[in-house]
């Protein structure tokens, strides 16, 4: 039961950072874009791969935050429309690039490139872990589609009807898209495979 | 069905390995496809894929999220400094000296002395009626208490607009199940007219609700903005 009080008193501690920030307090400001910083930025930089895109997503969707911070009003945890807003400023950035693929209802023939399937003496399963440097390699390796349904389903923890709705495509769109993402992926690691990116533990 | 590996090695891929890869996206999404493992278990190349998947899939999960450079802050801070959301301590130092020049002063001494006349002149008609409700207490609630409450809400409801949100909830919440009390000790009293202890709760409730307005006014003419 200790998770019930912690998450009480974040959520405590939120409310009382944001309603200083609805006042104009720069120290709350601070402290709120400390807590949230590493979870919006590696959001970005996710859905992006690209760091120079990811620091100007983060900085687009703290401002975001903070001009409209006087209108929370503490229906939702704080953290979850944050994340809506960080997901919507990505999404809106991927769209403006032309990255027609975000919409998985949309059919992309880039995507639909078949998932090879090797087997051999020297193509074995990917051992035991995958260190985080080469998963985040590989994952910014991914078509920007397949790597949004992705980060969010996997990395970030969201259903298939919640990325459904976010990325505006049925929930069985969502669902083969995050399995052909898992196999590119696989697949992306078996390529970039070397003997010092994989651990044996 | 015949598909070729990298290396050259060729893989037969039998009428259940074909199954196994029509079950395996519901299979790693939780669903009941007992086949799946069944199957990765006695073909070693749909085994390797299961171990595989269900690999990324743990490693994913597990990411640890990034540092943004300290840049990402300056910038953000610099924003909000230019568009006025927050103030640098410079920028406050500027307003306090634009404050204290003879006519802003002045302007702002007329509004203040105003705000506090009319508020001290409520305060002052609640605070001699909650003296006399003391003495009166056993008796009733006194109708001039009622008056000076009323007014007071009237003045809050008049000027909480102003009032930062969030604090404004909050008072509003505490007047809405004070308001709450009233009415149920009013509605006692309407069917038992003798029940002393719900006309103490009434004077009370009355008394608390004087007490809020009465904080919620000074904050109004204060930094509650």
């Amino acid at each position: 039961m200790a998770s019930i009080p912690s998450r009480a008193s974040k959520a405590a501690s939120d409310a009382e950072l944001i309603a200083r920030a609805q006042r104009g307090d720069e120290e709350a400001f601070a402290a709120l874009f400390e807590v949230h910083k590493r979870r919006v930025y590696s959001l970005c930089l996710r859905m992006t791969g690209d760091t120079a895109e990811a620091e100007d997503l983060a900085q687009e969707a703290f401002l975001q935050l903070f001009r409209k911070i006087g209108t929370f009003r503490g229906e939702s945890a704080f953290s979850t429309w944050l994340h809506r807003l960080v997901v919507n400023v990505v999404l809106m950035h991927l769209r403006k690039k032309g990255l027609q693929q975000v919409s998985l209802d949309e059919p992309d023939g880039s995507q639909d490139e078949p998932v090879k399937r090797e087997y051999g003496d020297d193509d074995k399963r990917l051992l035991h872990s995958i260190d985080r440097i080469t998963l985040s390699r590989a994952i910014e390796g991914l078509p920007p589609g397949y790597r949004a349904v992705l980060v969010l389903h996997d990395v970030e923890g969201y259903e298939h009807n919640e990325i459904a709705q976010i990325l505006d495509c049925s929930v069985g769109n969502s669902k083969s898209q995050l399995h052909k993402a898992r196999l590119k992926l696989r697949e992306l690691l078996r390529s970039q495979r070397l003997p010092a990116s994989m651990s044996g533990s | 069905m015949q598909e070729q590996g990298g290396n050259g090695a060729a893989h037969w891929a039998s009428a259940a390995c074909r199954d196994f890869d029509a079950q395996l996206s519901d299979y790693l999404e939780g669903g009941d496809r007992s086949a799946v493992a069944m199957h990765a278990a006695e073909c070693a190349f749909c085994g390797t894929i299961l171990s595989d998947l269900l690999l990324v899939r743990s490693a994913s999960t597990e990411l640890e999220e990034d540092e943004p450079p300290a840049r990402v802050w300056a910038n953000v801070r610099a924003t909000l400094v230019a568009e006025g959301l927050i103030r640098s301590p410079r920028e406050r130092r500027r307003w306090v000296e634009w404050l204290l020049s003879p006519i802003p002063a002045a302007a702002v001494t007329a509004f203040v002395l105003l705000s506090v006349f009319t508020t001290r002149n409520l305060l002052h008609r609640y605070h001699q009626l909650a003296a006399q409700k003391v003495v009166r207490l056993a008796v009733d609630v006194d109708p001039g208490l009622q008056q000076s409450v009323s007014e007071m809400e009237a003045a809050f409801r008049a000027h909480s607009a102003h009032l930062n949100p969030t604090i404004k909830r909050a008072y509003e919440e505490d007047l809405e199940s004070l308001n709450g009390e009233i009415k149920e000790c009013h509605d006692t009293l309407a069917r038992q007219p003798d029940d002393n202890l719900s006309r103490e709760y009434l004077v009370s409730a009355y008394t608390e609700k004087a007490r809020v307005l009465e904080s919620a006014l000074e904050l109004g003419d204060g930094d509650g903005r």
